[in-house]
């Protein structure tokens, strides 16, 4: 009879099999016929085989393939740590509910408080500061890179700010080494939603590293996927106890999924008005959600973890490239950039249409699709015309007027692994026959 | 709790302090996170598989930094069936399952010049402050107003990280330690930086004089620390949430 690791093995070379013949063959492109995505999966038989591997464990829940990815992600970022969730929204909702905790004391973020963030970018950005009840204080961002500048920032800070969350949107870097050295003397929190930007750089450190806690998405469109799945990072081993608090029900026991008394006083501590005693696996300490993953999510990030510093090579070269061919259409088009001392590990090509043109995007974005080239709006534009928004309590610094340039003239395109060189003159191509 | 994992450590040295106290070197096969002075990790007799559940296992604070991400220092004494295991099959080149680090019985260092810290061990409790003493040695600054250690043992032989203290006391000045031994070592001599008796509140509080912004840290058996606990709160009245515990 064969041993389990024979028939492991036997299973994983039938996998490797299985993606060679159905995946692994030649990539055929014809442009105008094939798609040429916007983002997806890049992938080999390694994320298959540790797939079907972490189903061979049958742990389920989140194991040993988890705890591999965690220190890998936060060994690549090089920060203390990083915890898993079932998204990058999850994740921005753990992280801001974080700093809610009573755990905090006098710091912690209370209902009331002010919260920056942009209005132009991604909703999930702002919605956990709506859902714990603070005031979303919009400012704008700048139009090529689509980030807020440090002043706009500094400008919009009052009285009642707590925290600052932004995300570094399309993988740009707002100027977060500033920012984090103006939260520290102000005693402000900030968040970095860095779901766009792993692997992008400030000042040769890594977004994601700077803030007090940051999120990072593994969409299927992200720089590495799980299919679905988030992280939450931080150096502060407190907040990272929080995290893990709200991401697994609330509650105060930090064992593992099918681990018990790691802390060794699950029987023998007093909290709240509890018996003494009262077993510390059914304790909470926050009103929190499950959001882990399963293993089987974490073993295929295991894989894509890497070929990260590819996909990042790849990503720059995508952006370079377009940014080179796109020079010559600069009276009409305004070229996706990033400011000064950033490295962006570029999520994809932003585009705005200059107004004055009188070329629509609607017109533009027909031709790229008509062509097979995918197109996405730079998100939801500026949030606050969005029907959920317009009666949300806010505030607003300035004037939005980019964020609403941004609704009516901006759209991206791909700059994925997935795309080659072939794609990439497709492209070219198709801008050359709109502009020229 | 910094990000906690699962690892395979060989054993490299032991030192036998006593029949009943011995001092493990483990090395790791994997890098290891970064450990906190006072935190703790698990350890298993038993070859960790990781898709099953963890081994049967028991909790040991780690006497050192870990600065090299991959040696380990426990001191073990021998308390019951599972100890008295590891102390007989444990020996240089053995195999051990681990897990970790865990645990918050951590001294905090941001923004405490104002304060005074207390440390107060009872025999194999030394280990998360000899941790943190070994973190201290890396700076030029101690961070503290005042700090200081109380360090009891059964016997002299048992004060293992007294001259790793003494190293503080001589770098920092406003460092101090005292020792404590219940008995003399057969052959030995006490020597006069190290009291007879055991550890008791009445020293602590006459060398201290503590005031609100002392902080007490009480590692050692349950039973020392209980004594402590109460003669501090009840007895002299310093608010519960000074004095911090390293509790299993």
């Amino acid at each position: 009879m064969k041993d389990r690791n024979t028939i492991r093995k036997e299973i994983a070379d039938l996998v490797e099999e299985y993606y060679k013949t159905v995946y692994g063959g030649p990539s055929f492109f014809e442009p105008k016929k094939d798609t040429v995505h916007y983002a997806g999966r890049v992938f080999d038989e390694h994320e298959m085989k540790n797939l079907v591997e972490s189903s061979l464990d049958f742990w389920l829940t989140t194991g040993r393939f988890n705890e591999e990815f965690e220190t890998g992600l936060a060994d690549f970022l090089t920060i203390d740590n990083a915890v898993t969730v079932n998204s990058g929204s999850s994740a921005n909702l753990v992280a801001f509910s974080t700093l809610t905790s009573p755990k905090l004391k006098d710091r912690r973020i209370r209902p009331g408080d002010e919260v920056i963030t942009a209005a132009a970018g991604f909703p999930t950005t702002v919605n956990p500061i709506i859902q714990n009840q603070c005031i979303p204080v919009f400012i704008d961002v700048e139009i090529g890179t689509y980030v807020p500048k440090f002043e706009t920032i500094e400008a919009a800070i009052g009285s009642k700010t707590k925290a600052i969350m932004l995300a570094h949107t399309m993988g740009v870097p707002y100027e977060v080494g500033e920012l984090k050295e103006l939260c520290r003397k102000k005693g402000i929190w900030l968040i970095e939603d860095s779901c766009d930007a792993l692997g992008s750089k400030y000042n040769n450190q890594y977004t994601g590293t700077f803030g007090d806690l940051a999120t990072f998405s593994f969409y299927p469109a992200h720089h590495i996927t799980m299919g679905e799945g988030g992280a939450v990072v931080t150096n502060d081993e407190t907040l990272a106890n929080i995290a893990r608090s709200f991401r697994d029900w609330g509650r105060d026991c930090y064992c593992a999924g099918g681990e018990n008394n790691t802390c060794g006083k699950r029987f023998s501590q007093q909290f709240g008005s509890l018996p003494a005693g009262y077993d510390h696996k059914y304790v909470y300490s926050h009103i929190g959600y499950n959001m882990k993953i399963t293993d089987m999510q974490a073993a295929l990030g295991v894989a894509q973890l890497k070929k990260l510093e590819k996909f990042i090579l790849a990503r720059k070269q995508n952006h370079a490239a377009l940014s080179e061919a796109f020079v010559n259409y600069q009276d009409r088009l305004i070229l996706h950039v990033a400011p000064t001392k950033s490295d962006s590990s570029w999520f994809g090509y932003v585009i705005t249409i200059r107004p004055e043109t009188g070329i629509t995007r609607a017109e533009v974005v027909h031709k790229l699709e008509d062509r097979k080239i995918e197109t996405r709006n730079l998100f939801c534009g500026n949030l606050l015309k969005h029907p959920a928004y317009e009666n949300i309590p806010h505030r607003i610094s300035g004037s939005l007027n980019n964020s609403d340039v941004i609704t009516t003239h901006t759209f991206f395109i791909g700059v994925y692994p997935g795309i080659h060189e072939k794609m990439l003159n497709h492209i070219i191509e198709t801008f050359e026959e709109i502009f020229d | 709790m910094s990000q906690s994992v699962h690892f395979k450590a060989s054993v490299s040295e032991v030192i036998a302090h006593s029949p009943d106290v011995h001092s493990y070197t483990l090395v790791s096969e994997r890098s290891l996170p970064k450990f906190s002075p006072g935190q703790f990790i698990h350890l298993s007799l038993e070859m960790f598989d990781p898709s099953n559940y963890w081994p049967e296992s028991r909790v040991f604070s780690v006497a050192n930094t870990v600065i090299d991400n991959k040696t380990i220092k426990l001191v073990i004494s021998k308390q019951g069936l599972y100890t008295k295991r590891i102390i007989e099959e444990l020996h240089v080149g053995s195999y051990v399952s681990c897990k970790g680090p865990y645990g918050d019985f951590i001294i905090r260092t941001d923004n405490q010049a104002d304060k005074t810290i207390v440390m107060i061990a009872g025999g194999t409790g030394i280990t998360p402050f000899s941790a943190f003493m070994e973190s201290l040695m890396q700076h030029e600054v101690l961070g503290f107003s005042r700090c200081f250690l109380f360090y009891g043992t059964r016997m002299p032989a048992l004060l293992i990280y007294k001259k790793l203290a003494d190293a503080c006391s001589v770098k920092f000045n406003n460092f101090k330690a005292m020792y404590f031994s219940e008995e003399d070592d057969p052959g030995k001599k006490l020597t006069s930086e190290i009291r007879t008796g055991r550890l008791n509140v009445n020293s602590v509080v006459d060398s201290v004089k503590p005031d609100n912004h002392t902080i007490f840290y009480l590692s050692g058996p349950k039973m020392m620390i209980d004594y402590f606990s109460n003669e501090l709160t009840k007895v002299y009245q310093y608010p519960a949430e000074n004095i911090l515990i390293d509790a299993w």
